[in-house]
């Protein structure tokens, strides 16, 4: 059951690029993607002990609501510091299209969840099927349902990014190409 | 099950995929792939060192362009080009378009033949979105994404809901694609209707649009926070990739039924010429309510408006005038085809006699890494597709967006200043 993720949630609304990591710090470590140094830095700029808290395991579930880590640039430093506080999940209304592919690519899952922002509390605790896309609030018995991660983009999860993961598909087949299984095509 | 739109169907297509809906992820097959002179030899270094790939995928077309830092002007623009010449050479790239043939990239992706309708077309850049207008889905993308493309052909992709806009009426003189999309933005806004959706636009009076002006729309659709911007094909998309007849493609068309997340109707039949003042691109004004603010320099070029038909608007405008004693026009075509077309029918004859500074091909003034940058203070009339704060120099600089015609007639008066006058 490597595909259910399970966790205590933290809530905001409105979450843009900037919140979870200002861009003060991103400018400081352009070239350094070290998650230890911007761990620290996690959502600092809305919520000063989210680090901390996410560390100690008081929560390791996002969820927001529309646009999530808007604003942004192309730029991955947010998502490896969600990533190295603990943040195993984010669950949001929609996604801003940066913040959506960065978080695959680095392998933190998101799932797109039309509803859940009203149906979650903070503290609740949530489980989460990332193959089935069915999202189940533990605390309320509130379930919904969103667009399922196809089988790829689980290997993606599992291998940690996306590079990783093509890496793994190239060595399988021997060397300069690498296709998807079939029937994730 | 409901129809799909144009965008749902290609990628269903790419991803070997009867049917697909908005919010699906699916691993698409990529027709083509664009990359810069800034990205390039780091796309390969995560193709080698990251990926450990070795050769690039068959049947994908790489398009390699040297356009963001035009002729190297420091040792460090030189040792980049230098870089990717190594990375060209070492894989031995057919379509690398270094100095003497080049073009940014966008434009030579279309008017080499790279984007056929149907298809998904990837680039590494943001304005990748341009390709839509030839009736394909095309996005930017990262470098690293680009690497996977380079060694797979293939990418994951979400797909988007669509937001169509029908643009009806009669576009009057002088007003054109540009300001369609000006007017558009401006009326949206960065709104959740177009955030990380597709972007269609439809109606007839897209159907009256030239390709080019087509491309100008797609082009700018990044700046809505769209995921891409597409326009179906028709027979001027057919009439363009003619000069290809061993090209084949499926053209493909939203059904009656398709779901779209939001529609808009446009009537652009009493439209002004539009301007999108500083700082903010959807910060847009009819061109009459901001006619007269001095400008120091009009920049006439970019893969929005650097194409032959733009450089012509500009020479019919300036045709016997000259650019006023304090503007300092610049020009810079799309690509060395449109340098030579501009050359051989008079355009540059024309825009050289009335005073404009003519430049190689590149991105130039647009990006403020290339020519044609502004001083602190100094404001500027640009055909391109970013206005926000120092984009194209000082911090405290302006850049006022507008058509190429807006842009002609400005560097006359001095002033921004309405075209239906010329």
């Amino acid at each position: 059951m490597e595909n259910i993720v399970r966790g205590k949630v933290w809530k905001r609304e409105k979450v843009d690029t900037a919140d979870i990591i200002s861009t003060k710090v991103w400018l400081e470590n352009l070239n350094n993607l070290d998650p230890d140094i911007l761990g620290k830095h996690a959502m600092t700029p809305i919520d000063s002990e989210f680090a901390s808290k996410a560390m100690k395991g008081d929560f390791s579930i996002i969820i927001s609501g529309k646009n999530f880590g808007g604003g942004g640039k192309s730029f991955e430093h947010g998502v490896i510091a969600l990533k190295a506080v603990g943040i195993g999940l984010v669950i949001a209304e929609s996604f801003a299209r940066y913040n959506f592919r960065n978080s695959i690519n680095n392998g933190l899952p998101v799932l797109e969840c039309k509803g859940i922002f009203n149906a979650v509390e903070a503290g609740d605790e949530i489980e989460a099927d990332l193959s089935t896309g069915v999202v189940k609030n533990l605390t309320s018995g509130a379930v919904l349902q969103a667009p399922p991660l196809p089988e790829f983009v689980l290997g993606i999860m599992k291998a940690g990014s996306y590079t990783a993961y093509i890496r793994n598909q190239l060595r399988q087949a021997g060397n300069g190409e690498a296709h998807c299984p079939e029937e994730t095509r | 099950m409901p129809g799909m739109t144009i965008t749902e169907k290609i990628l269903a297509k790419a991803s070997g995929r009867q049917s697909v809906r908005p919010g699906e992820l699916v691993n698409a097959r990529v027709n083509a792939l664009m990359m810069t002179d800034l990205k390039g030899p780091y796309v390969f270094k995560v193709f080698e060192e990251e990926l450990g790939a070795s050769k690039i995928t068959k049947d994908l077309n790489v398009v390699f362009v040297l356009d963001h830092l035009g002729p190297a002007h420091d040792i460090k623009t030189a040792e980049q080009f230098k870089a990717c010449r190594a990375a060209a050479r070492k894989y031995a790239l057919p379509h690398f378009y270094d100095l003497g043939r080049q073009g940014i990239g966008h434009q030579v992706m279309c008017e080499d033949g790279f984007v056929l309708p149907g298809t998904v077309v990837a680039g590494i850049d943001s304005h990748s979105t341009t390709y839509g207008a030839l009736g394909a889905v095309s996005f930017g993308i990262s470098n690293s994404e680009g690497a996977v493309i380079l060694a797979t052909g293939e990418l994951w992709l979400k797909v988007p809901e669509t937001t169509r806009f029908t643009v009806t009426g009669n576009l009057p003189r002088r007003v054109s694609g540009k300001d369609i999309f000006l007017h558009i933005i401006g009326m949206t806004k960065w709104n959740g209707e177009v955030l990380y959706k597709a972007v269609e636009f439809d109606g007839p009076a897209i159907a009256a649009l030239s390709v080019s002006d087509r491309m100008a729309m797609c082009n700018m659709v990044a700046e809505m926070g769209a995921k891409n911007g597409i326009i179906a094909p028709d027979e001027k998309t057919e009439e363009y990739l003619s000069k290809w007849p061993e090209k084949k493609y499926d053209p493909v068309f939203s059904d009656p039924d398709a779901v779209f997340s939001h529609e808009y109707s446009v009537d652009v039949s009493s439209l002004s010429p539009q301007v999108s003042v500083p700082h903010r691109i959807d910060d847009v004004r009819p061109v009459e309510t901001v006619a007269g603010r001095k400008i120091d320099q009009a920049f006439l070029g970019s893969c929005t408006n650097g194409r032959l038909e733009d450089l012509m608007i500009a020479a019919e405008i300036l045709r016997g005038r000259k650019v006023h004693p304090d503007v300092r026009l610049i020009v810079a075509p799309a690509s060395q085809k449109i340098y030579l077309e501009a050359v051989r029918n008079g355009t540059f004859e024309i825009l050289t006699e009335a005073g404009a500074a003519v430049l190689t091909p590149n991105c130039a003034a647009c990006a403020g890494i290339g020519s044609g940058n502004i001083a602190s203070g100094e404001v500027c009339i640009s055909s391109t597709n970013r206005n926000f704060e120092g984009r194209m120099g000082a911090k405290d600089s302006e850049v006022y967006l507008a058509s190429p015609a807006t842009v002609a007639a400005s560097a006359v008066e001095g002033v921004i200043a309405d075209p239906r006058k010329y």
